[in-house]
């Protein structure tokens, strides 16, 4: 018990530092999530592509075409300056950019053909959609248009009601596969994220306080005293899972407030499992850290290289599809790729189903056998240490 | 006695493998990781031919209008694209369709019956540009079938050539630069973060030379050297050392992971030492500022880095273009987005005003943080001699 107080004495001056972290990566987690742009479902549901529409000449033409694209991509607001436009296609805030010019309607009341002005990314999906999209909403009202002899404000709004009929219908779709809902994917990435939180605390962490027992002369006191090497290594595991509860806790109250009711279901606990067992690994790595390494700096490089290394190249960053083969097979060495992969396994998951759980158990498998590995190599560690 | 301290600093910086860590091979590694991550994911966005079947069936072969739209932008072999082509197609029957349409082979196929039908798989961009060209498809036949009703079976040239073809009624106005890589800015914030590092360097240089600091300070300002003297040959050393890292990083991501730049290679130069003299001056102004020890120096100048470099985009852009959006003051006021910003406008700008704008605020920082750092020297400074006296007094 008295070692035990020692322990939680050692983890209350590191609290500050937790909390920082953990709050830095919480802001991080958040932005993350909230980029989504598609709904699931067995129905159909469009891509929503963004764009950007502006309107200077804020008219009933002008406000009708803002509505229909609005109906069928995603409207985003951008900076509107030449720059800010520039800005938003290179960082791809928007795909397309629709300008209207002033007078307008004006132009297209005397009788004349005028032209809309448009900026996009060269040859992106986005702008091809738009461009098409657009382009038939102007078609189809010219085609109305010219059934009459002549056109004013009041046969204006007769011709733009002939065109929003027109370009509603639609083809009939048939969805054969469920895409994962958007709930469903906010969950994944914010748990994804949560393994980067806590792989770069929960190492930094129990890698600082262990380093402490770990230490020349601590280290000789305690292989002098009655208790075995081996009920010591295990005391040690144990105070420091205390530390992973802080984190792995803190974490899954983030995921509660950011997730809500999503997380009360069989996914949800399969994730939170998950996220167990990443912590777990978490501390092996911490304990094999301040083993390995003797001074602070290095510690504290090695906790950041593995917490950033992992996160980059096993889907926690970046989902494991956009991943190029090269580096998914050089991340099937990584804990965090079979976390990952438990997790977008556990994403796909329609209710209960043996087949599909018992996958996702044997990635769960997996990650224990990292964590026996990680733990060994931390155990051997220290004992060469102890007789160097 | 200029030249024996810098010498003696740079030594000592080069056997700082902490230093150099965390200035040099974090910030190659990171690129490394940005790499690997984003190579793949921001490749996918250029559009390529969409793979489609169609059912060949009866009530395919009775379709005249859908047809012939159909037929007008897709083709059978991919030699055969051109512009116009949207669709590879395949005529297949049901059960062959389905078979493609399982094994991921095409996203979508086509049924005609009363109409055009889609089945998919699952939602995504593909399936939504089929759909969509078959939702125009149809309006299309739609308003023709419309029309010729209304004209009592005919249809004028005039009416035909409008249904038949689109006229141009959005003019392009884009910069006509070739697609930029999205991924650029990432890997130029990584440049604006490691400038910003060497604040630890420059927080390390006051250590040298603020007496109730450390005792390497006390002893150096007991040594016949002025203490502007001392200041300078640090300033320089320590300068020397951050822009030859820098310029080390700089060199790594471009012609290893090649990441372009653009080929204004003067002023991409000239970005990247006045970027990390803003970041050394920025150490030196928190070194003096604060008076903790060094550890919690350290901590203070990484974390506003951090914070920096995550406005400037780093690890979303996003999160850069909204705070341009909302509070723009905010990243005219962040070194690490300014950096990132001026790499950027050289490459994807031909006019530099923007640029240049953006340097005279590098600049104006570096002359802020050095200047109030040399304030707050001789405040210091002018306390202790103060206390000392009233001390020898009392």
């Amino acid at each position: 018990m008295t070692d035990f107080r020692m322990f939680l004495k050692i983890l209350k001056s590191k609290i500050v530092i937790i909390m920082v972290y953990v709050g830095i990566f919480t802001v991080m987690m958040a932005a993350g999530i909230n980029d989504d742009n598609n709904k699931g479902g067995i129905s159909y549901s469009a891509y929503n592509f963004d764009i950007a529409v502006i309107d200077h000449d804020n008219s009933t033409f002008s406000k009708a075409i803002t509505s229909y694209i609005e109906k069928n991509m995603s409207l985003t607001d951008i900076i509107q300056t030449e720059e800010g436009m520039e800005d938003a296609l290179f960082e791809r805030i928007v795909e397309y950019i629709l300008i209207i010019p002033e007078h307008y309607q004006e132009d297209l009341l005397a009788g004349k053909t005028p032209v809309m002005e448009s900026k996009k990314v060269p040859d992106a999906y986005g702008a091809k959609f738009a461009e098409t999209v657009i382009s038939q909403y102007v078609d189809t009202f010219y085609l109305y248009q010219n059934q009459f002899d002549s056109i004013n404000e009041q046969t204006m709004g007769t011709v733009l009601e002939l065109t929003n009929q027109s370009v509603e219908k639609g083809t009939d779709v048939t969805v054969k596969k469920q895409s994962i809902s958007s709930e469903k994917k906010h969950m994944t990435v914010s748990f994804n994220f949560a393994a980067y939180t806590i792989l770069a605390c929960v190492i930094w962490v129990v890698g600082e306080i262990l380093s402490i027992y770990f230490e020349k002369n601590i280290s000789r006191r305690m292989s002098v005293s009655p208790i075995s090497p081996m009920k010591q290594n295990m005391a040690l595991i144990t105070y420091s899972s205390v530390t992973m509860l802080v984190v792995w806790g803190i974490s899954m109250v983030i995921n509660l407030v950011l997730l809500g009711e999503a997380l009360w279901s069989l996914s949800g606990l399969l994730m939170t499992i998950n996220m167990f067992l990443i912590s777990l690994i978490a501390l092996a790595c911490g304990f094999a850290i301040a083993a390995i390494f003797r001074t602070k700096n290095a510690r504290n490089a090695a906790a950041n290289v593995i917490a950033l290394a992992f996160s980059f190249i096993s889907g926690i960053f970046v989902p494991l599809s956009m991943l190029s083969s090269e580096v998914k097979s050089v991340a099937a060495f990584t804990p965090t790729y079979w976390y990952a992969l438990a997790n977008e396994k556990i994403g796909e998951l329609k209710g209960f189903s043996l087949p599909q759980c018992k996958e996702i158990f044997q990635f769960f498998g997996i990650e224990l056998l990292f964590f026996v590995m990680v733990i060994s190599v931390g155990l051997v560690s220290k004992r060469q240490g102890q007789k160097d | 006695m200029f030249s024996r301290i810098f010498k003696y600093r740079i030594l000592t910086l080069l056997h700082s493998n902490d230093s150099i860590f965390w200035l040099l091979l974090f910030p190659i590694l990171l690129s490394v990781l940005f790499n690997l991550a984003l190579k793949d994911a921001m490749s996918g966005e250029a559009f390529e031919n969409i793979h489609i079947a169609v059912i060949d069936d009866e009530n395919f072969r009775n379709e005249v209008v859908m047809k012939n739209i159909l037929e007008a932008v897709s083709v059978e072999d991919e030699s055969a694209a051109d512009d116009n082509t949207m669709f590879m197609v395949r005529y297949v029957d049901t059960t062959e369709a389905e078979a493609l349409l399982e094994s991921e082979e095409i996203d979508g196929y086509i049924y005609f019956w009363q109409g055009s039908h889609l089945v998919i798989r699952e939602n995504g961009i593909s399936q939504t540009i089929i759909k969509t060209f078959l939702d125009i498809a149809e309006q299309k036949k739609d308003i023709f079938q419309t029309m010729l009703e209304k004209n009592n079976g005919s249809i004028s040239v005039e009416l035909m050539e409008s249904l038949s073809e689109s006229k141009e009624y959005i003019l392009d106005v884009s910069n006509g630069r070739d697609e930029a890589d999205t991924s650029l800015p990432f890997f130029y914030s990584i440049l604006g973060m490691a400038c910003l590092y060497s604040a630890s360097i420059g927080c390390l240089g006051l250590l040298n030379i603020q007496i109730n600091q450390s005792p390497v300070a006390k002893r150096n300002c007991m040594a016949p050297v002025k203490k502007i003297k001392l200041m300078l040959s640090d300033f320089a050393a320590y300068g020397v050392m951050c822009n030859c890292i820098i310029l080390i990083i700089f060199l790594f991501i471009s012609k290893v992971i090649r990441v372009d730049f653009g080929n204004r290679h003067g002023l991409i130069l000239l970005t990247s030492l006045v970027g990390s003299y803003t970041g050394l001056s920025f150490g030196y102004f928190i070194g003096a500022v604060i008076k903790s020890n060094m550890n919690i120096k350290f901590y203070l100048v990484t974390g506003i880095s951090m914070l920096w470099s995550f406005m400037a985009g780093m690890m979303s852009n996003t999160i850069k273009y909204m705070i341009n959006q909302h509070a723009w003051i905010l990243n005219r006021l962040n070194p690490v987005n300014l950096i990132t910003e001026s790499y950027y406008k050289l490459y994807y700008y031909k006019d530099l005003d923007k640029y240049y704008e953006n340097l005279i605020l590098l600049f104006g920082m570096i002359v802020f943080f050095l200047a109030g750092t040399a304030l707050v020297l001789r405040y210091q400074e002018r306390n202790i001699v103060r206390k000392e006296r009233k001390e020898v007094a009392a």
